[in-house]
């Protein structure tokens, strides 16, 4: 019975511990591509242009 | 091992070149001084009759073989100093012997190098004095002066090899050690410096400067060797060359690695070889940086050279370059997977080989896919056209760029796989460390694919262009970022040796195909390089009126590259084979 409640523990624990692994990767995502935008803004107009193509 | 005296030991080759390039340089000069009431005639004009013949040679061919011969015998002799400087100096700092029995074995490798590319040097002078008196008159006029500096630099250069490497085991302790340091730095301070000298006298004839538009001299010698390409041509040859030594240190390895007959052995070369790799591919990354330095200022001293460069008929060459950069890096990629093996934790990484080679594929297959196909007029209509429906668009730059810069992250994952091979964090945030970096990979592999697609083929131009550079600086971005975020989950994690020897022989083979990559891509670009110049010697001050005064066909060019790169490479195999065997001789004489 002890044994069955531990390993409950143990699968609910690892669940938990893949829910925030998961959100760490997409929270990682969205930071490092907002990052990655900024670049891309800075570099364009570092070369006298706009981020944003207007024909 | 005979020690001797540096100075009794140089062969005639190490001072009779610099001498003669002295002589030559100083009568030649003299000649054409004498020539013109103001000291400096305009370029010569010249006609077929100009230019010595001798029955069944081709004059051009005569020279192009022999520069070509040199320039990668020089190129290696100048990178082998610079990493053994680099060794040598990491094993005083770690007091880790194998660091200098490794400098050292690198040394002795290149320096029967050393001898053979002084008298190819030698050959390329000679074939150049004969065959085309006028332009090395025309030459020595202008840059006279800079051949002391070149045989200053030779006389240096000879001087600290033989001490750096005849010094070795008696300046191996405290403050002589400290002395043989420097000297090596001497000698890549003096051999970079040769370099630089002889790299103006070829950047001046593709981008003349300090001369009118007839051709006369203004007198600012300075002038003429800061021409638009030196310094980019300088940087680019500097990091070639470490990427170059780099790879055929790594195939001297190999060779030495499936000869091996101990442990032992195999477990030396295996390391000698990882680090050879290691520096060729370090080296190769920001090369692509240098050359787009290199091909601006093409572009920037005449719009019409740069257009011939890349998008005339030297375009194709672009495409081969593409097949063997691209081999090179599925070399790369394979020598890092079969590492897998050399430690503990390697084995649970090989699931993720697959997709890296998927990745690493793709990549290569746009990167050489030709914008404009060569189609008979049926092909043609059948497709709809001179370009593919489908693949058609591959062909632009947008997509080899993003390409090439897939390519990179794809290789670095492998890299910082391999590392992991024997290493294994233990830092609590393991987890969230492994998702930040697979969050890292994933916003980059996005943002990589965004400003390809969009501003590749939805923008003008100048945006296509533009877009290139953000590219690279993920890229870059990625590789620093990761690096930090590996380290500092490396922090108290376990971490076993790597079991040097345990490879595949098959791996070896990678080393030996990145050095053959390495030299027939120097012999076609080199090529390129000097051909896009077309029937100028000095681009548009003085004419090639000779009968070989045309570009020659891209299969000509492939042929003569191919047979110079089976030459050197017969020559190196026997360069690794004299090495060996003195090494054997050494070991009997220690031992």
């Amino acid at each position: 019975m002890a044994l069955e409640a531990g390993s409950v523990a143990m699968q609910e624990q690892n669940s938990a511990l893949r829910m925030k692994t998961t959100l760490a990767f997409i929270a990682s995502v969205l930071g490092f591509g907002a990052l990655f935008l900024v670049l891309d803004l800075l570099l364009f107009n570092a070369q006298g242009l706009s981020f944003v193509f207007k024909g | 091992m005979t020690h001797r005296g540096p100075l009794r030991c140089l062969p005639p080759t190490r001072w009779l070149v610099p001498v003669l390039a002295l002589l030559a340089s100083a009568a030649l000069a003299q000649d054409v001084l004498a020539a013109g009431p103001s000291g400096y005639a305009p370029a010569p004009v010249l006609s077929p009759g100009d230019y010595p013949a001798i029955r069944g040679l081709s004059p051009r061919l005569a020279v192009w073989f022999a520069a070509q011969m040199h320039v990668w015998f020089a190129a290696f002799v100048l990178a082998v100093p610079i990493f053994a400087v680099i060794l040598e100096f990491v094993g005083v700092v770690k007091k880790d012997a194998r660091y200098d029995r490794v400098a050292y074995e690198f040394l002795r490798v290149s320096i029967t190098a050393f001898s053979l590319t002084a008298v190819t040097g030698g050959i390329l002078l000679a074939a150049l004095i004969v065959f085309y008196p006028d332009l090395m008159k025309y030459l020595a006029s202008i840059f006279g002066p800079t051949a002391l500096f070149y045989a200053l630099f030779f006389f240096f250069e000879t001087a600290a090899l033989y001490t750096y490497y005849y010094g070795w085991k008696r300046m191996a302790e405290g403050r002589l050690k400290l002395l043989h340091l420097a000297v090596g730095i001497g000698l890549n301070l003096s051999g970079t410096g040769l370099m630089f000298v002889a790299n103006a006298w070829v950047t001046f004839m593709m981008t003349p400067a300090g001369v009118d538009a007839a051709g006369a001299f203004g007198g600012n010698v300075w002038e003429a060797v800061n021409n638009h390409l030196w310094s980019p041509m300088n940087l680019h040859r500097f990091v070639a060359n470490i990427a170059y030594g780099g790879s055929i240190a790594g195939a001297y390895a190999a060779y030495r690695f499936l000869g091996a007959s101990s442990e032992e052995g195999r477990a030396h070369y295996d390391w000698m070889g990882y680090t050879a790799s290691l520096i060729a591919i370090g080296a190769l990354l920001p090369l692509p940086f240098a050359g787009y330095w290199l091909t601006a200022e093409i572009y920037s001293f005449s719009q019409q050279m740069g257009i011939t460069l890349m998008g005339g008929v030297f375009a194709w060459l672009f495409i081969v370059q593409a097949v063997i950069i691209g081999a090179l890096f599925l070399a790369a990629n394979y020598y890092l997977w079969c590492g897998f093996g050399r430690g503990g934790y390697g084995a649970g990484y090989l699931k993720y080989v697959k997709y890296i080679a998927v990745v690493v594929a793709a990549s290569f297959l746009v990167w050489f896919t030709p914008h404009t196909l060569i189609l008979t007029p049926s092909e043609a209509r059948a497709i709809g056209g001179q370009y593919h429906p489908y693949l058609g668009p591959l062909g632009l730059m947008p997509a080899k760029n993003t390409a090439v810069n897939m390519m990179l992250l794809f290789t670095f994952l492998s890299f910082l796989l391999y590392r992991r091979a024997h290493r294994r964090p233990v830092v609590p945030w393991v987890k969230y460390g492994n998702a930040l970096q697979a969050g890292l990979f994933t916003a980059a592999v996005a943002n990589i694919s965004f400003l390809g697609v969009y501003y590749g083929y939805f923008t003008n131009t100048v945006y296509k262009v533009a877009s290139s550079v953000p590219q690279v600086a993920t890229t870059l971005f990625v590789i620093v970022a990761c690096l930090v975020i590996e380290w500092l989950m490396a922090r108290g994690g376990r971490s076993e040796d790597f079991k040097w020897g345990r490879m595949p022989e098959r791996s070896q083979y990678a080393l030996i195909l990145i050095a053959v990559s390495f030299t027939w891509l120097m012999g076609l670009m080199g090529f390129v390089r000097s051909a896009i110049r077309q029937h100028w010697h000095v681009y548009s001050v003085m004419k090639d009126a000779s009968a070989e005064a045309f570009t020659p066909s891209i299969a000509y060019a492939a042929k003569v590259v191919s047979a110079g790169t089976v030459v050197f490479l017969a020559i190196i195999v026997f360069i690794f084979w004299l090495g060996g065997m003195g090494q054997e001789k050494e070991a009997g004489g220690d031992g």
